[in-house]
């Protein structure tokens, strides 16, 4: 029986009950978290139990930042005198655990709740999703050209690249409304809204892409168009190498912020290994794949 | 209409700066409130953690010390003078409801319609 089990989590990071819900349900059924290494999370075999999560949010506690954290460990240390206990972060995301039945809420204050979401947000969110929604518009408009040419893959390929535009479009300014509701509740004296309908959209999208990934596979290999099978075959190598680069620069930045590395550092080295690493896969499948 | 920061305290608030007039740390803070208020007022850890980051910020309460990951503040200087001017605030309402609903003379209970 597997006593380790790694998962892709498709969960925002503004989802705070989102991830504790998910915990939660994990932790019955017997997997606990151990870890998160973007874009997986690592869970353990553990007894099924009723484990309460909790999560809390600290800005300037980000990915890179060099561990370990006095802002953190000064956290830690209150949370742990309430009988919460860390489990790992995310992202900025301190993410703790309870087994005692009626715990305190780690949040009793929605205001401050919500406030530490946002300062979150802003500082290791938002930057990357601007970044993403320019170069996916840029990368759309440049091919427009060669997207409007007849035949299925090309419709499939023009759906394909307006949904990965809109989509960290509609993630922005969904957020937004979300954010100004929640401000609006809060400052009535109410509950901070949930805002886990935002993660199903945002499911729904990433659903959408990959269908329409799979459907332009199909048309271009449906199509034969010249050298479909290589194109094909070089898309489909390229997504898990890729996610794999992802995974080991990951890894590489937990590694160096455990060592110490200033966060300007260890994103300096960890953005030109991405460039480089993107870029020899890009010429080796070139080489060896498309153009074999 | 959003209430501008800190220009009336919130319980937890209030409790939380009430317990840093001695030096104290989170664990510390949090049994205090509890047993001031009877469990009344529950305040989380991530909750108080924010408030101490926030009142640290204004400079309403400063860090004294800190031992390993556990650290301890105090109140300041600026945040008893807050501290006051929150409890001449309650005593005001509490001066202005006695004033309304309990006229010199009358015991506690009686209204106005029953003087003569």
């Amino acid at each position: 029986m597997k006593d380790r089990r790694i998962a892709y989590e498709l969960l925002e990071l503004y989802d705070w009950q989102g991830v504790e819900r998910r915990l939660e349900r994990r932790a019955a059924k017997g997997w606990r978290l151990e870890k998160i290494v973007s874009p997986l999370w690592y869970y353990r075999r553990a007894k099924p139990a009723q484990v309460h999560y909790a999560v809390t949010y600290l800005p300037n506690v980000g990915e890179a930042t060099p561990r370990p954290d006095p802002e953190a460990q000064a956290l830690d240390a209150v949370c742990t005198a309430a009988g919460w206990e860390k489990v790992c972060d995310w992202n900025g995301m301190q993410i703790f655990a309870n087994e005692q039945p009626d715990p305190l809420p780690l949040e009793t204050d929605e205001r401050l709740r919500l406030q530490a979401i946002h300062q979150t947000l802003k500082r290791h969110w938002m930057g990357p999703m601007v970044i993403l929604a320019v170069l996916f518009s840029l990368l759309f408009l440049l091919n427009l050209g060669s997207l409007r040419e007849p035949g299925p893959a090309q419709r499939f390929a023009f759906a394909l690249f307006l949904c990965g535009a809109l989509y960290p479009i509609a993630d922005l300014c969904l957020y937004g409304l979300w954010y100004l509701r929640a401000r609006r509740t809060v400052e009535r004296g109410k509950k901070c809204p949930s805002n886990h309908a935002l993660t199903l959209v945002s499911t729904g999208f990433c659903a959408a892409v990959i269908v329409l990934f799979v459907l332009f596979l199909a048309a271009v290999l449906w199509q034969g168009l010249p050298g479909a099978g290589r194109r094909a075959a070089y898309m489909l190598l390229y997504i898990p190498a890729y996610m794999a680069i992802v995974w080991c620069l990951s890894r590489l930045r937990i590694a160096l912020r455990e060592r110490g590395f200033s966060a300007a550092a260890n994103w300096g080295l960890v953005i030109l290994l991405a460039f480089v690493l993107c870029f020899a896969l890009q010429m080796l499948l070139a080489q060896f794949v498309l153009y074999a | 209409m959003p209430r501008e920061k800190f220009q009336t305290l919130t319980e937890p608030m209030f409790y939380t700066l009430l317990c840093l007039r001695a030096p104290a740390y989170g664990a510390e803070i949090m049994e205090q409130v509890s047993r001031l208020t009877g469990g009344a007022v529950r305040l989380g850890p991530g909750t108080l953690y924010h408030l101490l980051e926030e009142f640290c910020a204004v400079g309403l309460i400063t860090e004294s010390d800190a031992l390993g990951r556990r650290r301890t503040y105090r109140l300041t200087p600026k945040g008893e003078a807050l501290l006051q001017n929150e409890y001449a605030r309650l005593c005001r309402l509490a001066e202005d409801y006695r004033r309304v609903f309990q006229p010199r003379g009358s015991a506690p209970g009686q209204d106005k319609e029953e003087e003569p």
